[in-house]
């Protein structure tokens, strides 16, 4: 232990000494971790997971359902991604609430959601819009108000805080294209996890006109007892996409299938790369230190170390440049996530 | 009592015969110096004695040990041998006290003991005072002090020095051949390899090689050439 202990004792002094080989090895190594590292910070704190955003999507409703533009079987995972759909020689007429409610009982709320050009102080600019009525409880939790009043009436909106930097103001009236309006804004609402989106929100029609099957729109379902993956199935059946919250809360429990696959690919050749890349240039810095200090090594196996004890110092060497390299760099790689 | 013996050594380097067929004892309280001229096997002999190098016949005994029977070479020279090589002898990055404690602390010793282990040696060679700077911050005597006292650190009483005196100057190098001296009477064994026939005048015995043959012996103390 002690012989160890002197091992990290002359790295530690070398390293200090050598002050711009340390610089080089810390940032050969530091510097790939850091890369990774943030890139996996920024991924986890800005891939936000359909259970995160299930707030967001469904309010307090119990589904979330998604019109397709035919009625042929359709195939999604359990958080609702990943649809697809087989087309049909033509389109279906529309989905009714009639029709839904047979299939579902449970109690409706239109949405539809589209990006509309909006003319603000600083010229035209694309604009999320969600249409559905704030109002109703069955949409709690999916914006928060910060000012103002929800939508009551067709042509007024809620604007998200990005669009209140942009120069927008409460009682202003926001010019938009495609479709050609002009709407009044009431309120400011903020989107949970998408602080910067530039987003209003209208009353179901109140912007956008109707939107057909298929084009970003379905209903919020407030059902008696939760949507299990079998109704999904039964209403993919009959071509409706389904988000459930009690699916996707429990989604641990079903495979989400390719997705998994692909993220674990993701993270093997990350993983890959990072000690790749980090072999390949601190390697040499450490067989330059190594030539270095041949002498040193001699004198010390004169004084009587053993083979194993060298190793050990050599080793001591990779630890201490290594080890600070990659705590410094994991620690500057996710200092933003904290 | 014999600290090293030597008995019909020889050391092959592929065709080159470094040694051939070397006998020497050395004993406890006992200087020898080795002269010769370059590539006469100085070096060679002084590795095969302390155990850094195998002799390809004959054998050697440290302590009563036959170096052929040792498994762990390292561990011996950790607790029998020391090295003091003309320079370059200490580790940069180490402090004189931290050089000295080193073939301790690889010995297993605890770090605080070995310290005053290797204080206490420092003292002995008159190098207390520059007990925690750094080799660069040493004066060439200084360097050396300090290397007799790793040598000796430990219980080893075998010390084999290389030219120690090789990058001093003449008052210098004859305070570190009186260090020496001083140490063998108080019970080293002493092999000193040098050029200088007037540091070989502190030796109790010279023998000189040659082609790696021992071509003469004289047991002289020659008190006029100090």
């Amino acid at each position: 232990m002690s012989a160890f202990r002197a091992a990290l004792r002359i790295s530690r002094r070398d390293a200090l000494r050598a002050k711009g080989r340390t610089a080089l090895i810390m940032v050969m190594i530091g510097l790939p971790v850091l890369v990774i590292t943030a890139m996996f910070t920024g991924s986890a704190t800005t891939n936000v997971t359909m259970r995160e955003k299930l707030g967001s999507v469904l309010g307090a409703a119990d589904a979330r359902i998604v019109t397709r533009p035919f009625r042929t079987r359709v195939e999604q995972n359990p958080d609702g991604t990943g649809i697809g759909q087989p087309s049909a020689k033509r389109r279906e007429r529309p989905w009714t609430p009639g029709e839904i409610g047979a299939l579902l009982p449970g109690r409706l709320l239109r949405y539809q959601a589209n990006v509309v050009e909006a003319r603000l102080a600083d010229g035209f600019d694309r604009v999320d819009v969600m249409e559905a009525d704030l109002r109703d409880p069955m949409t709690g939790g999916m914006r928060r108000l910060v000012e103002g009043r929800f939508a009551t009436a067709p042509g007024e909106v809620t604007v998200s805080p990005e669009l209140v930097d942009r120069g927008v103001r409460i009682g202003d009236t926001i010019t938009v294209w495609r479709p050609d309006r002009t709407v009044r804004v009431v309120g400011v609402a903020e989107h949970p996890n998408r602080p910067g989106v530039l987003e209003m929100v209208a009353l179901p029609e109140g912007l956008l006109p109707h939107q057909n099957d298929g084009n970003d729109s379905g209903w919020l379902i407030d059902t008696a007892a939760p949507v299990q993956w079998s109704d999904v199935r039964r209403l993919n059946k009959a071509g409706l996409a389904v988000q459930s919250r009690a699916v996707i809360e429990s989604s641990d429990a079903v495979s989400s299938g390719p997705m998994d696959m692909h993220r674990l690919v993701q993270v093997g050749v990350s993983v890959l790369l990072v000690v790749t890349e980090t072999v390949l240039l601190a390697g040499p810095a450490f067989a330059v230190g190594l030539r270095r200090r041949r002498r040193e090594l001699a004198v010390i196996a004169a004084q009587g170390a053993s083979a194993r004890q060298l190793k050990a110092i050599v080793l001591a060497d990779g630890l201490v440049l290594g080890g600070a390299a990659a705590l410094l760099g994991g620690r500057s790689g996710s200092a933003p996530g904290c | 009592m014999t600290v090293v013996s030597l008995r019909d050594v020889t050391r092959e380097h592929g065709e080159v015969r470094a040694l051939g067929g070397v006998s020497l004892d050395v004993s406890a309280g006992e200087l020898v110096a080795v002269m010769g001229p370059s590539g006469s096997g100085k070096s060679t002999l002084l590795n095969v004695a302390g155990g850094l190098d195998r002799p390809t016949s004959g054998t050697v005994t440290i302590e009563g040990e036959d170096l052929a029977a040792v498994k762990d070479l390292a561990a011996l020279r950790r607790t029998s041998v020391g090295y003091v090589f003309q320079d370059l002898n200490l580790i940069p990055s180490l402090t004189a006290a931290e050089n000295v404690m080193l073939p301790r602390e690889l010995d297993g010793v605890r770090t605080g003991r070995a310290r005053d282990e290797a204080l206490a040696v420092l003292a002995e060679v008159g190098a207390a005072e520059v007990a925690d700077r750094f080799p660069e911050e040493l004066s060439g005597g200084q360097r050396q002090r300090v290397a007799i006292a790793r040598a000796l650190t430990g219980e080893r009483r075998l010390l084999l020095a290389d030219e120690p005196t090789g990058a001093l100057d003449t008052a210098t190098g004859d305070e570190i051949l009186q260090l020496l001296r001083t140490r063998c009477d108080e019970g080293a064994a002493v092999l000193l390899v040098t050029h200088e026939p007037r540091y070989a005048g502190w030796a109790d015995r010279v023998i000189y090689l040659r082609d790696g043959r021992i071509v003469e012996s004289g047991a002289v103390r020659m008190e006029s050439a100090r």
